[in-house]
C-alpha cells in the first residue's frame, strides 16, 4: 500500500511492454467489455465514496456480471485435461487450463409456432480474437426456487424447467500494486443460498486454490469474496501477448508466401486487454461459464 | 382461451446488499424500523424457459445505475430490531395495506406516469449483526380478479409470426430508439406500441403516459391498434410474468380495457428482441376493488447465514 502511494498510478501505457494497464486504460478496456457483452456493467462505490480508485470515474469503479453458470466442479475436470498448456518463461507460472473447453451449451429460442421439442443445444465455436466479431455473452437463468404458494394463488407459476447450477457474481477491479486487472468472485448454490467459502474453493482450480485464491473484503461493496492474486497477472498477460503477436507475424508471413496478403494490423491493444484477461482467468475457474466473447488459440 | 398463469417475480437479495444493510443499520438506521426505500435490477429474459431475477445488490440502496440491458424495480426494505418484532409480522394485514396503496395508484392513474409502481416490492428483514445472519421475507404485491373474472388468455406466439402485430426487425428498430439513454421508455418497463396506420411505418413506441391523455384507449386495445409491451424476466414459452397481472386490471380499471394484446419483450444479446413473444389476454367484467384479492407474498426462505464469509479485520474496524 505504502508503495503505491509513494510511487502513485501509472500514467504511460506499459500494456504491450509488461502487460500493464493504466487506470485509464483500465476504463476504456471496461467500455469496450460493456458494448460488447451487455452482461456486464460497471458500478460505482455503493456508498458514493472515493475508495482507492481516484484515478478512475466515480460510477466505473468495478466491472459486475451477475448469475454466471457453474454446473461443474473444478475437480470434476481431473482427467480431463488434455488441453493444458504450460505458458513459457516460468515453471511455476501459469498454466492455461482447459485450453479445448467450450464454455456451456445455450439453448436456441424454437418458434413459439412450432410444435417441435427444444431445438439442439449450439455450442460456441472457438475462433480468433477479433474486435469485430466478439459474439455477446446470452446466459440462461434458472428459476429453480418456488416463490409462492400456489394453492393460494391459482395464477402462480414457478418454471423448473432449468437444469439447476451454481451461479457467480464475477467482479473486476483495477488493482492498484499491480497495475492490472483483478477478479472478485461471489457465490450462490442451487437454490439461491450463498456458498461459503470452502464450497467456492470446489469451483477454482486446485493449483490456484491454494495458491493465487484468498478471501478479501471487497473494498466498494464491504462483502467477504474470493479474490484471485494479481501478482502474476501481467507477465501472464505479456507472455499472452507475445503469443498472440507471434501466431499473428506467422499467419501475416505465410500470407505473403502465398497468393492473398491481407496486411492486417496487430489487433491487441489495451481496450481489448479484458477480453484476454477475462480469458485467462478462466483458467482459474475453469467451469464457470462467463467467456463467451471469443477463445484465444495461445498455443 | 385458459385460464392465464404468470411467473412469480420475487427479490433476491444478494450478500452485498446484506452487507450494505449491515452498514446502514450500524451507521444510519440505527434503532429505526422505518422503510427504507431501495432499488432492484432485473433484465428481460435472455433465452426461453428462463427466469431472470429480481436481484438487490451493493447499489441498491444508492441512486441507480443500471447497466445497458437492465431494469429496475422500486421498492423498500423494513429492517426489524428484533427477531420477536420480524416473526410477529402480520403477513395479511401488511398486504392489505400494501394492496390498498397500489388500488391507489391504480385508481388515480398515477402507474401511467411511473409504470413501476405495478411491480414495487417490499423487503422485511432482520439482521442479526452479532451472528450475520439476515432473516427475510418479500412480497410483490398483485391485485387478482376473482375467479369468475379470472384473466384468460391466447396462447403466446413468436413475433414472427405472420399475425404478429410487429416484425422482429422492426421491433429491434423501434426499441434501438425507444431504449437510449434519452429514450422515451428507458427503464420503465411498460410501454406502448402503437399502429397508426397499417404498414410497419405507421408503429411507433411510446410511454405508458400517453395513454391518460387518449380517448378509446379500451377499443384500440381491443382491436390491436393499441398493444401494450412489457419488458419480461419471464422467458417461459407458455406464459408471461407478474408484471403483466397488475398491468392488465390497471387498464381494465382505467379504461375499461377487457380485452389487451400484450407484447412481452425478452431481449437477448445475440438475437436482440427477436425472441419477443405475444398474446392476447381478456377479463370477464370491469373488476371493483372489494373484488380483488390481494396475493404476492414470497414463499419462506432459510435465513442467510454469512458468518464464515465476514471479514474480521473489517468488523473489528467498524465496531471500533
Amino acid at each position: 500500500k505504502a508503495y503505491s502511494t509513494f510511487v502513485g498510478p501509472i500514467t504511460s501505457t506499459r500494456f504491450m511492454e509488461k502487460g500493464q494497464l493504466t487506470p485509464e486504460e483500465f476504463v476504456g478496456a471496461g467500455d469496450k467489455l460493456v458494448d460488447k457483452c451487455p452482461s456486464w456493467k460497471w458500478c460505482g462505490a455503493a456508498d458514493g465514496k472515493e475508495g482507492v480508485h481516484k484515478a478512475m470515474p466515480k460510477e466505473k469503479r468495478f466491472l459486475v456480471m451477475s448469475g454466471a453458470r457453474c454446473e461443474r466442479r473444478a475437480g470434476d475436470l481431473t482427467g480431463d485435461m488434455g488441453g493444458d498448456v504450460e505458458l513459457e518463461g516460468d515453471e511455476e507460472g501459469w498454466t492455461c487450463t482447459h485450453k479445448d473447453h467450450v464454455a456451456s451449451k445455450v439453448e436456441e429460442m424454437p418458434s413459439m409456432d412450432d410444435d417441435a421439442a427444444a431445438v439442439p443445444a449450439k455450442a460456441a465455436e472457438p475462433e480468433e480474437l477479433d474486435e469485430d466479431d466478439i459474439p455477446d455473452m446470452d446466459m440462461d437463468m434458472d428459476a429453480e426456487v418456488a416463490v409462492v404458494d400456489e394453492d393460494e394463488d391459482p395464477a402462480a407459476v414457478c418454471t423448473n424447467t432449468v437444469v439447476p447450477a451454481r451461479r457467480y457474481d464475477i467482479h473486476i477491479l483495477y488493482d492498484n500494486y499491480t497495475y492490472t486487472p483483478r477478479v472478485y468472485l461471489n457465490g450462490y448454490g442451487e437454490t439461491g443460498e450463498p456458498l461459503s467459502n470452502e464450497a467456492m474453493y470446489e469451483d477454482i482450480y486446485s493449483d490456484y486454490a491454494d495458491k493465487t485464491a484468498t478471501i478479501e473484503t471487497h473494498p466498494y461493496t464491504g462483502a467477504s469474496m474470493v479474490s484471485i492474486h494479481p501478482c502474476r497477472h501481467a507477465e501472464t498477460m505479456k507472455r499472452m501477448i507475445d503469443k498472440l503477436r507471434e501466431a499473428h507475424e506467422t499467419r501475416i508471413a505465410a500470407e505473403k508466401d502465398g497468393a492473398s496478403s491481407s496486411e492486417q494490423e496487430f489487433g491487441i491493444s489495451p481496450d481489448m486487454s479484458l477480453f484476454l484477461f477475462l480469458k485467462f482467468i478462466s483458467s482459474v475457474i475453469p467451469t464457470i461459464d462467463y467467456d463467451f466473447t471469443a477463445s484465444v488459440d495461445i498455443s | 382461451m385458459s385460464a392465464a398463469r404468470f411467473e412469480a417475480f420475487a427479490p433476491f437479495p444478494k450478500v452485498e446488499f446484506w452487507a450494505q444493510l449491515e452498514k446502514k443499520k450500524i451507521h444510519e438506521m440505527r434503532l429505526s424500523a422505518a422503510s427504507v426505500p431501495v432499488t432492484g435490477f432485473f433484465k428481460a429474459a435472455r433465452s426461453p424457459n428462463c427466469v431472470e431475477k429480481l436481484e438487490l445488490t451493493g447499489e441498491s440502496f444508492a441512486a441507480p445505475n443500471a447497466g445497458a440491458y437492465e431494469y429496475t424495480a422500486q421498492g423498500t426494505v423494513t429492517n426489524f430490531n428484533t427477531i420477536e418484532e420480524f416473526r410477529a409480522l402480520d403477513t395479511k394485514k401488511t398486504l392489505a395495506g400494501l394492496a390498498d396503496a397500489l388500488y391507489a395508484d391504480m385508481e388515480s392513474n398515477a402507474y401511467l406516469a411511473n409504470p413501476r409502481l405495478l411491480f414495487a416490492f417490499h423487503v422485511f428483514s432482520f439482521a442479526d449483526l452479532k451472528a450475520h445472519v439476515f432473516h427475510s421475507r418479500a412480497v410483490m404485491p398483485i391485485l387478482s380478479p376473482p375467479p369468475a373474472d379470472l384473466i384468460k388468455s391466447s396462447p403466446q406466439h413468436s413475433v414472427s409470426a405472420a399475425k404478429s402485430p410487429v416484425s422482429p426487425a422492426r421491433l429491434q428498430t423501434l426499441w434501438n430508439d425507444a431504449r437510449g439513454v434519452d429514450g422515451p421508455v428507458r427503464h420503465d418497463g411498460i410501454f406502448c406500441l402503437r399502429n397508426a396506420g397499417g404498414d410497419a411505418d405507421a408503429l411507433a413506441l411510446a410511454p405508458l403516459s400517453s395513454l391518460s391523455a387518449e380517448e378509446g384507449v379500451a377499443e384500440a386495445l381491443g382491436e390491436g391498434r393499441l398493444v401494450v409491451c412489457v419488458v419480461d424476466a419471464c422467458g417461459a414459452k407458455t406464459h408471461m410474468g407478474w408484471i403483466v397481472r397488475n398491468l392488465l386490471v390497471a387498464l381494465n380499471m382505467s379504461f375499461g380495457a377487457r380485452r389487451v394484446t400484450v407484447l412481452s419483450l425478452r431481449e437477448s444479446s445475440a438475437a436482440g428482441v427477436a425472441d419477443s413473444v405475444f398474446a392476447t389476454f381478456t377479463m370477464g367484467a370491469n373488476v371493483a376493488r372489494s373484488a380483488l384479492r390481494a396475493v404476492g407474498w414470497d414463499a419462506e426462505k432459510p435465513p442467510v447465514d454469512l458468518s464464515s464469509s465476514m471479514d474480521p479485520s473489517l468488523l473489528a474496524k467498524e465496531s471500533a
